[in-house]
C-alpha cells in the first residue's frame, strides 16, 4: 500500500490559428510542432506503457482550440505535408552529414523518428490524434479534463458573468461531444481562479479544478494540509493546489532537468544554422529562418559553443531524472504522511508542449517515471484525481484565493502595459453579446448564424494567448492583429443584427474560417440558458462533516 | 465570372468551384453563400482590414475596476460627452477635478454612505486609465469617477460594480471545517484502497492545539555534483579519423560540368572520382592534436574558443541557468509555440562548415548512385547529393 500519490496533469493547449486563405502560414506552425514533437511523442509514450502493461495513472486536458485544430481536415492536410517535408529534409540531412559521425548519428535518428511520426500520424491514428489520446482514456490510463472553450483568462473576463458561463459551458459541452461521456474535472486557462467561480463550474457539472499553491495557502480559511490535500469549496467542488517543488523542479530555468547539459539544446536548429540556399525550401515562403525541429547539439552549459547532442547520454540523464524527481516525492509523502494522518497528494501541472517541443527528453522522462513509480508502488502511487476522490471524499471545507499559475501569481501576465487596452473592449463585446441573446431568445435562419458567429468570434478573442502574447512581446503584432479582427467582426455583425441586414456570402466567408464549434448556440450567452443534463455529470451531494465524528 | 453567371450554376458545381479555389468551406453552406465566396470581393459587405481600428467609445458611461494582483487595481472609464458636460454643469467650479473615488466596501453591504473607508485618486480623465496602488489585501472596493471640487464636494459620474482584490496572506486559524462530497459512480479508490469516510484525524492537532500541522516539505534533494557538472567536450573519442570517402562515382552518367561550389576547390571541370577523392583527403587533414584544441570533431572550427566546460566550476553552473534554456517561467502559460530562436541567436563570432555539393541529370527513373549511395533523382532528372566535411583548425585562420 503506498504512502501517498503523485498526480500528474498535462495542460495540451493552442489557441486557434487557421488561415485557409495562406498557405503557409508562420503561426499555424505552432501546431505542426506541437504535434510532430510533443502530442505525437506523448501519444508514443503512453501506448508504450500500456502495451507494456505498465500500470500508470496521468491527467491530461485540451483545450477545445486544439480539440478543433487536431480534428481539422484542413490542418490536418497541413500536418501531414509538415511530416513529409521533414522526412524530406531529414533525408537530405543524413546525406550531407555522412561524413560528420557526430552529426550524422542525429541525422538518421531524426530521419527515422520523423518516418516513424508519419507513418502513425497517417495510417496506425488515421491523422485522429484526439480519438487516440481518447482510447488511452477508455483503457483507464488517462483522466482527461475539460477546458475552457477558447482559454478565456476568466479572472479577467468576470465583469460579464455570462461570459465566463459561456467559457466553460462550452468547454463541457465540446469535451462530452469529443469524448463521448461528460467531463469530471476542468483546467481552468492558466489555473485562474476567482471565489464564485467555482458555483459556475457546480452549474457545469464539474467536479474538480486545479489552482496554484498561492490560492490554497490563501484560502478563507487556513488550509490544514496545504496544497497537499484537495480543499472543498462551499459549492462541493474540489480545488487541487499545485506543488511548488514539483514544479519547480521541472519548469525552473535554474533548477529545471531540462536545462541539464546533456539535453537537447531547443536553440540550436538547423533552420538557424545551415547555409540559407539549402534550407530556404524549408523555411518560410519570405525566408524568414524558423525552427525546422532539427537540432543537433545539447545544451552543453554555459557558452554559446555547443556540443553535438548524444542521443544516449541524453536517455540515461532522462532516467536518472525520472529516479530523482521520484525518489524527491517518496521522500516528500514520507513526511507529509507521518504529519498529515492521511495519504497526501501530490499536484504536479505542466503545460504538455513542454513534453517534446521544449525539453526534447520530456516523454522519455514521462515514461522512466511511470514505470519506476509503478516498479515501486510502496511509498508513491500515481492517482487521477477522481480515484482520490473516491479514497477520500471527506475533506476540508474553504474558498481558494484568486490566484493564477502566472508570473507572481496573479493576473498581471494577462493585464499590463502592453494588453490593458483589449479589455475595454472585450468588456463590451461580451455585454453586447449578452444583449443580442437575451433579445433574440429563439433566432433562426440567418439572424442565428449571425448569432452563433458572433458568439465565436467574441469567444476567439478572449483567448488568453493574445495577452500572453503581447506581454512577451515576441510575435506581438499576430496577437494584435488576432484580437482585433474577432472584435471588429464582432462588431460589424452585432450592427448588422440590429439593423436586420446579415450579409449572408460574408457570413458564410466567416463561418469557414473561423470554423470551431460547428454546433454552438448563441444562446449559452442567456441567463436562462442550462445544460442539457447529458454534458454534465450529476449534482454534486454534499453532507457537512465533523472533525470528531 | 460575374454573379449572374455563377447563379446559374448548381450547388454542386459552386461547391467543387470553391474546392477548386482552395476556399475551405463550412459545411450546408448554402448556393448564396458559396456564390459570395467565388466573388472577388463580397459586395457590400464589410471588410475588417478597411475599418483597421477598433471603436474608441462604445456611447455609454461606465467605469470599471480590474484587479491585478492584492495591491494593484487597474481602472478603465468612458464619459459620453452629455454626462461630461453634466458633471462640469453640476460641479459649477472650473477649479474641480477629476478623481477616482474608492471605497473600502469589505463585509458591507454598501449603500453608498456606509463605506469603512474611501480615498480618492487625482486622474488625467482623458487617458481613460490608470493603475491604483493599494496598501491592504483581501478587500473589497467601489469606485467611483467624478469632479471634486476645492471645496472637497463631489459630483460623482459612474460608479464601478465591486472589485475584491485577492488576499495576500493565509487566513487566521479558525475551526476547520469539513465537507463529504458523493463520489460519482465509478469513481472507485485505487485497488485495495477502501473509501474513508471518516474525518481526517490529525495526529499533530490531537498532541497539541498550539502546533498547527504545517505541510512538511522535504528539502529539495539535488543531484551529485557530477551528474550536473559540464562534461568536458569528447574531444579523444570525436577527432575525425581521415578515411576515404567518395570512393567511386559511377560512370553510367555525365557529369554536367558544375561551377565552384565550395570556396578554395576548383570544382569548375567535370572531376574524376580520384579527384574528388583528393579534395575529401585534403578536407580530411586530421585536426590538431593539441590537448587544448576545442575542435569536436564537428564540422567546427571555433576559432574563439571557449573554456572547457570541464574547467567551470558545478556549483556555478548550477547557480545560473544556460542562457539558452526555454522554460524561463515558473509558473507559466502557453507558449507561443513558434517563438522564433533568432532572439536568442549564440554570438558566436566566427564558424565554419565545409560542404560539398554533387548535382546533375539523369534519365526520369533512372538509378544514380553517387559515393556509394542510391540517389533520388527528382521527376524532372535533375538530383543533387549535399555533403558536409569536416574542417580542421588550421583549415582557417582568423585575426582573433
Amino acid at each position: 500500500m503506498s504512502l501517498g500519490y503523485l498526480a500528474l496533469v498535462l495542460h495540451a493547449h493552442l489557441p486557434f490559428v487557421r488561415h485557409p486563405e495562406d498557405d503557409d502560414f508562420l503561426e499555424e506552425d505552432w501546431l505542426y510542432e506541437a504535434v510532430t514533437e510533443s502530442y505525437i511523442p506523448l501519444l508514443w509514450t503512453m501506448e508504450k506503457l500500456v502495451a507494456d502493461g505498465v500500470d500508470f495513472r496521468l491527467t491530461m486536458s485540451f483545450t477545445p482550440t486544439l480539440v478543433a485544430m487536431l480534428n481539422d481536415e484542413l490542418l490536418r492536410r497541413r500536418c501531414e505535408r509538415h511530416l513529409d517535408r521533414l522526412c524530406e529534409l531529414a533525408e537530405k540531412e543524413a546525406e550531407r552529414t555522412r561524413h560528420l559521425p557526430d552529426f550524422h548519428d542525429n541525422a538518421v535518428f531524426y530521419l527515422d523518428r520523423f518516418r516513424a511520426a508519419r507513418e502513425d500520424y497517417c495510417n496506425r491514428w488515421k491523422r485522429d490524434l484526439v480519438g487516440a489520446f481518447a482510447r488511452l482514456q477508455q483503457a483507464g490510463r488517462l483522466e482527461i479534463t475539460a477546458a475552457a472553450a477558447t482559454h478565456g483568462f476568466l479572472p479577467l473576463l468576470r465583469a460579464n458573468p455570462a461570459a465566463v458561463r459561456a467559457q466553460v459551458f462550452l468547454g463541457v459541452m465540446d469535451y462530452a461531444e469529443t469524448f463521448g461521456r461528460a467531463p469530471r474535472g476542468v483546467w481552468l486557462p492558466e489555473c485562474g481562479f476567482y471565489p464564485g467561480l467555482d458555483d459556475t463550474l457546480k452549474e457545469a457539472g464539474l467536479r474538480y479544478f486545479f489552482v496554484e499553491s498561492d490560492g490554497i495557502q490563501h484560502a478563507s480559511d487556513r488550509a490544514k494540509f496545504g496544497v497537499h490535500a484537495p480543499l472543498y469549496c462551499p459549492s462541493g467542488v474540489a480545488a487541487f493546489g499545485r506543488d511548488p517543488e514539483a514544479s519547480r523542479q521541472v519548469w525552473s530555468s535554474t533548477e529545471g532537468y531540462p536545462g541539464d547539459h546533456d539535453y537537447r539544446e531547443f536553440y540550436r536548429d538547423i533552420g538557424h544554422d545551415l547555409d540559407f540556399d539549402y534550407i530556404k525550401p524549408y523555411l518560410h515562403r519570405d525566408g524568414r529562418r524558423v525552427n525546422t525541429g532539427i537540432k543537433y547539439h545539447r545544451v552543453t552549459g554555459r557558452t554559446d559553443s555547443k556540443e553535438p547532442y548524444v542521443r544516449q547520454r541524453a536517455l540515461d540523464k532522462a532516467a536518472t531524472h525520472a529516479r530523482h524527481f521520484l525518489e524527491s516525492r517518496q521522500r516528500q509523502v514520507e513526511a507529509l504522511r507521518a504529519t498529515m494522518g492521511r495519504k497526501p497528494v501530490i499536484v504536479a501541472p505542466y503545460d504538455a508542449e513542454l513534453f517534446g517541443h521544449w525539453w526534447f527528453e520530456g516523454p522519455v522522462w514521462l515514461n522512466h517515471l511511470c514505470c519506476q513509480a509503478a516498479a515501486d508502488r510502496n511509498s508513491l502511487q500515481l492517482v487521477a484525481v477522481p480515484e482520490y476522490l473516491g479514497e477520500y471524499p471527506v475533506n476540508q471545507v474553504a474558498m481558494p484565493g484568486a490566484s493564477s499559475w502566472g508570473y507572481k501569481g496573479y493576473n498581471e501576465v494577462w493585464l499590463n502595459a502592453s494588453n490593458d487596452w483589449i479589455y475595454r473592449h472585450l468588456h463590451a463585446t461580451a455585454d453586447h453579446m449578452t444583449e443580442m441573446a437575451e433579445r433574440f431568445p429563439n433566432a433562426d435562419g440567418l439572424t442565428r448564424r449571425a448569432l452563433n458567429q458572433a458568439a465565436r468570434e467574441l469567444l476567439l478573442a478572449q483567448s488568453s494567448d493574445w495577452a500572453f502574447i503581447m506581454t512577451r512581446g515576441s510575435m506581438a503584432p499576430y496577437a494584435v492583429r488576432r484580437t482585433k479582427e474577432h472584435m471588429l467582426r464582432f462588431g460589424q455583425l452585432y450592427d448588422m443584427l440590429k439593423e436586420n441586414r446579415v450579409h449572408e456570402g460574408w457570413l458564410g466567408e466567416l463561418e469557414s474560417k473561423n470554423n470551431i464549434f460547428p454546433r454552438l448556440d448563441y444562446r449559452v450567452y442567456r441567463a436562462d440558458y442550462r445544460l442539457a443534463s447529458e454534458h454534465g455529470q450529476p449534482a454534486i451531494a454534499v453532507s457537512p462533516q465533523t472533525k470528531g465524528k | 465570372m460575374n454573379r449572374s453567371e455563377l447563379e446559374t450554376k448548381s450547388r454542386k458545381q459552386l461547391l467543387a468551384m470553391v474546392e477548386r479555389a482552395g476556399i475551405s468551406v463550412q459545411r450546408g453552406l448554402g448556393k448564396a453563400g458559396l456564390i459570395e465566396l467565388l466573388l472577388p470581393v463580397p459586395s457590400g459587405a464589410p471588410r475588417p482590414e478597411e475599418a483597421a481600428e477598433l471603436p474608441a467609445t462604445y456611447g455609454r458611461t461606465r467605469l470599471m475596476l480590474v484587479e491585478i494582483e492584492p495591491h494593484w487595481i487597474h481602472a478603465y472609464w468612458e464619459i459620453t460627452a452629455p454626462d461630461r458636460e453634466a458633471a462640469l454643469a453640476k460641479a459649477g467650479d472650473a477649479e474641480a477635478a477629476w478623481v477616482l473615488r474608492f471605497y473600502d466596501i469589505t463585509g458591507v453591504e454598501f449603500d453608498g454612505a456606509n463605506a469603512r473607508d474611501s480615498f480618492d485618486v487625482p486622474v488625467d480623465v482623458a487617458v481613460g486609465n490608470w493603475y491604483v496602488n493599494l496598501w491592504s489585501s483581501g478587500k473589497s472596493y467601489c469606485g467611483e469617477i467624478g469632479l471634486r471640487a476645492p471645496d472637497g464636494s463631489f459630483v460623482p459620474v459612474s460608479r464601478s460594480g465591486i472589485v475584491q482584490v485577492p488576499a495576500a496572506a493565509a487566513a487566521p486559524r479558525a475551526e476547520t471545517e469539513w465537507m463529504k462530497v458523493e463520489p460519482l459512480t465509478g469513481e472507485t479508490a485505487p485497488a485495495g484502497e477502501p473509501a474513508r469516510e471518516e474525518a481526517p484525524v490529525l495526529a499533530a492537532v490531537a498532541a497539541s492545539v498550539t502546533s498547527e500541522p504545517e505541510p512538511v516539505i522535504s528539502e529539495a534533494v539535488l543531484l551529485p555534483a557530477t551528474e550536473q557538472a559540464a562534461t568536458p567536450g569528447n574531444v579523444a573519442e570525436d577527432t575525425v579519423v581521415a578515411e576515404p570517402v567518395c570512393a567511386a562515382i559511377p560512370e553510367t552518367f555525365p557529369l554536367p560540368p558544375p561551377p565552384p561550389t565550395v570556396a578554395g576547390f576548383d570544382i569548375s571541370a567535370s572531376p574524376s572520382a580520384a579527384e574528388i577523392n583528393r579534395w575529401c583527403e585534403e578536407i580530411h587533414a586530421p585536426p590538431d592534436s593539441d590537448a587544448n584544441n576545442n575542435d569536436n570533431g564537428s564540422g567546427y572550427a571555433t576559432v574563439d574558443a571557449a573554456q572547457p566546460a570541464s574547467q567551470e566550476s558545478p556549483a556555478a553552473e548550477r547557480e545560473t541557468a544556460p542562457s539558452s534554456h526555454s522554460v524561463e517561467r515558473f509558473g507559466t502559460a502557453s507558449d507561443g509555440l513558434g517563438v522564433a530562436a533568432a532572439e536568442r541567436a549564440p554570438s558566436i563570432k566566427l564558424e565554419l562548415n565545409a560542404e560539398i555539393v554533387i548535382y546533375g541529370r539523369a534519365m526520369p527513373g533512372q538509378t544514380v548512385e553517387v559515393c556509394g549511395r542510391m540517389v533520388k533523382v527528382s521527376p524532372d532528372g535533375t538530383f543533387s547529393v549535399r555533403m558536409a566535411l569536416p574542417l580542421a583548425d588550421d583549415d582557417v585562420t582568423h585575426d582573433k
